[in-house]
């Protein structure tokens, strides 16, 4: 999986491309941990995310609850599917 | 026919009842005949025998007026013109001669006996005829002595003055006479003379014979005619119908030309009571011959057509079959009964990765039932070989069978299909007996009764599945098992199956067993229904790939199963499944060796996993839904393969968690809850 991570003051956004799965996963944790405290508001680009699983959604809930702002954008249909399966869709904000 | 019954039937030389008849009418005839004859005889021998002696007294009187009279006037009295011929004479000649002639007789004397001297003295003679007259007035004229021998009884009689005398016949020179002797006395009652009368014996003969004759022909004539019409009377109201029935009774049985119409007799005798219950006979014999050849021709049908059947039975379900590999080990028997039955089954294996195992049965009996298992069997068998799933098998031939059933035709079936790579086994019902599941304990599985093919359109019959672990196995069978009959009138039942196939982990030995059991229990009683059982086991489960239980090893896992999928949505879902549940064994199963496989059936792709990790069965995990924010705690891995896959099995066998999956390839196949 490759991690693209744009930081914009406060606002940072990530691209994401490829799995997001068991094995992967915690890269994203891990990018997200290396940000500046100062980052209050992300944006999760998903326009290249084939995969996610529930390693992948956790992350995201960590995410969530560690910042201000959440964005996911760029959602694909499958991945739309994952979010709808698990009520994600209702609690985030997707672009 | 025996050859005594064909010697009865032959025509016997038969007497007539009218000959019978007959020969005792005339043995009475002629027995009258002679009674009468022997009676008119002697009843006018008496007759005429009075008559005569009556004539003869009346003349002895006369003459013996006569001489009185003849005494009294001063005369000599008639004879006293001792043998000599005057004008007197001649005038008592002429006066006896008149009475001769009118009194029929022959010759009429008078006459004395000299009994010592042996001598008759004649003093007149007459004869009726002139010319006699004359001859016998000079042979026996006045004064004629004739010596005899000796005197005849009634000569004697009268010359003692006797008036019973009897009649002596007599025969000499002057013809064959009957003479009656009367005296002839004087004043002081002495006897003077002998008065002979003779008749003619061949007249009187003649007049007794002719007499007789007379009465007797009569009385034989007039019991004759009555015979004849009494014969005649009988003959038309007895034995003409008696006739007639009889012709009519042969006639009714004769091969070439039989005629069973009803006897139409106009009499109203006991012959009318033979017809009647001729008649009524008739009706029955021709109700039962109907009978009897609607029978017949039904039996030798029947019979026919079970022939045809069994031969189409034998040729297209084997009486046995057996298939055993390393991963299955499979046996079928079937057994018809007497005649040939509607079972069926069928067990083959299909591309070497599935086993087909089919068992039904057909109503009805005979070739109708037999053609309609063949039908059903094949449709069966070729619906499974292009992968249907059973559930769509039976509902498609349900509704073949529906589209024309004429017949009314059903079939109970169950089918199972065991998919070799994972164990596992789908199979529906269409109105079968339940199936028992073997293998650590015998039970019978709850599947849901479905409807047997043929009743009803869109039957509606449902897949239903589950995971066979290594040896386990499945036992299919036909009523005739559980409706087996002993002696006592008991039925074989669920429980005897099962105690029958108990412990039992080869199909062979299983089924030889439930069928030895079954013989032994109707033991002495026909086997009244077919008996098919067939049997299989799941042998040795292999797992395409070993895991060791680590995150790492995902990467094998994942190139795996992209390498078994092409890309398509459906791929990433199985991804998402072994993802999650390999994340979950490896996170807290504590197992030791994950097993896995991938298997892409016709209709779907199948996930087995298996760990020897501690129990876990995500299927009961509680569904709470968490908050969102708990879900940094994990928790949505089992959810999302719930949500996922189209059916998820669990279980527990020898120490593993075995845990299968399956995703349909196809959208629109329904989910299945198992």
């Amino acid at each position: 999986m490759t991690i693209q991570t744009t930081v914009n003051g406060n606002s940072a956004e990530i691209a994401l491309e490829g799995w997001l799965d068991t094995q992967t996963s915690p890269e994203l944790g891990t990018a997200v941990d290396e940000l500046d405290s100062s980052v209050t508001d992300i944006v999760l680009d998903f326009k290249k995310l084939d995969y996610i699983s529930s390693a992948g959604l956790r992350q995201i809930v960590v995410i969530y609850k560690k910042v201000r702002s959440l964005i996911i954008r760029n959602v694909t249909p499958e991945i739309m599917e994952i979010f709808r399966m698990t009520g994600f869709d209702k609690r985030l904000n997707i672009q | 026919m025996s050859v005594k019954e064909a010697a009865d039937s032959r025509p016997k030389k038969r007497g007539s009842v009218l000959r019978f008849i007959t020969a005792i009418f005339l043995t009475v005839i002629v027995i009258t005949g002679i009674a009468c004859s022997v009676v008119g005889y002697l009843d006018v021998i008496h007759d005429i025998h009075d008559t005569s002696s009556q004539t003869a007294h009346s003349v002895s009187v006369i003459l013996e007026d006569m001489y009185n009279s003849d005494v009294v006037s001063g005369n000599e009295g008639l004879l006293q013109a001792d043998f000599r011929r005057d004008e007197r004479m001649e005038r008592v000649s002429k006066m006896l001669q008149l009475l001769c002639k009118d009194l029929d007789l022959v010759y009429l004397y008078v006459f004395t006996i000299d009994e010592e001297e042996k001598e008759y003295l004649y003093y007149f003679t007459a004869a009726a005829d002139e010319e006699i007259n004359e001859k016998v007035s000079q042979e026996r004229g006045f004064g004629t002595v004739v010596p005899t021998d000796s005197f005849p009884q009634s000569v004697l009689a009268a010359s003692k003055g006797a008036t019973n005398t009897e009649v002596w016949k007599n025969e000499n020179k002057y013809g064959k006479v009957y003479s009656w002797m009367y005296p002839l006395f004087d004043k002081e009652g002495n006897v003077r003379y002998i008065v002979g009368v003779d008749f003619d014996a061949t007249k009187i003969e003649n007049e007794i014979f002719q007499h007789t004759l007379r009465t007797s022909a009569s009385i034989v004539l007039i019991l004759l005619i009555m015979f004849l019409l009494l014969l005649i009377l009988i003959r038309r109201k007895v034995l003409v119908p008696i006739k007639f029935v009889s012709t009519k009774m042969n006639r009714f049985m004769d091969d070439k030309e039989r005629d069973d119409t009803p006897l139409d007799i106009s009499v109203n005798n006991e012959v009318g009571e033979i017809a009647d219950s001729f008649n009524k006979m008739r009706n029955d014999i021709n109700q039962y011959l109907t009978e009897i050849s609607t029978l017949t021709t039904e039996r030798v049908q029947t019979q026919t057509q079970m022939e045809i059947a069994q031969r189409i039975q034998y040729g297209i379900v084997p009486a046995e079959t057996y298939l055993n590999t390393k991963s299955y080990d499979a046996y079928a028997v079937e057994r018809p009964c007497r005649n040939v039955g509607g079972d069926f089954y069928d067990l083959f294996v299909r591309d070497g990765d599935t086993l087909c195992a089919a068992v039904g049965d057909v109503s009805g009996k005979g070739v109708t039932a037999a053609l309609f298992m063949v039908m059903v069997r094949t449709a069966i068998r070729e619906k499974l070989l292009s992968g249907l799933s059973p559930a769509r098998v039976l509902n498609l031939i349900n509704d073949e069978i529906c589209a024309s059933n004429p017949e009314g035709l059903f079939a109970t079936v169950f089918i199972a299909v065991l998919h070799l790579a994972t164990g596992r086994l789908e199979y529906a019902n269409a109105g079968h007996t339940p199936p028992v599941l073997l293998g650590q304990s015998e039970t019978f599985l709850k599947v849901d009764s479905g409807i047997p093919v043929g009743l009803f359109e869109d039957a509606g019959i449902e897949n239903a599945e589950r995971l066979l672990a290594p040896g386990e196995g499945f036992l299919l069978y036909t009523d005739g098992v559980t409706e087996a009959v002993s002696k006592g009138g008991q039925f074989f039942g669920h429980e005897r199956v099962l105690s029958a196939t108990k412990g039992k982990k080869d199909a062979r030995e299983t089924v030889i067993s439930l069928k030895a059991d079954v013989r032994t229990f109707a033991e002495g009683r026909e086997q009244f229904d077919d008996l098919t059982i067939l049997a299989f086991f799941y042998g040795t489960y292999e797992p395409e790939l070993s895991l060791a239980p680590q995150r790492s090893e995902w990467e094998k896992l994942k190139a795996f199963v992209l390498d078994k999928t092409d890309s398509s949505p459906l791929q990433k879902k199985l991804m998402l499944i072994c993802d999650e549940i390999f994340t979950n064994i490896v996170s807290y199963s504590g197992a030791k060796k994950i097993g896995f496989s991938c298997e892409k059936e016709a209709r779907c792709f199948t996930l087995l996993f298996t760990d020897d990790g501690k129990p876990f069965d995500p299927l009961s995990e509680k569904q709470n839904k968490k908050d969102f924010e708990e879900y940094d705690m994990g928790g949505m891995g089992i959810l999302l393969v719930r949500q996922t896959a189209d059916s998820i099995y669990y279980q527990r066998h020898d120490g593993q968690n075995r845990l299968l999956c399956r995703v349909d390839i196809s959208a629109d196949n329904k989910k299945i809850t198992i």
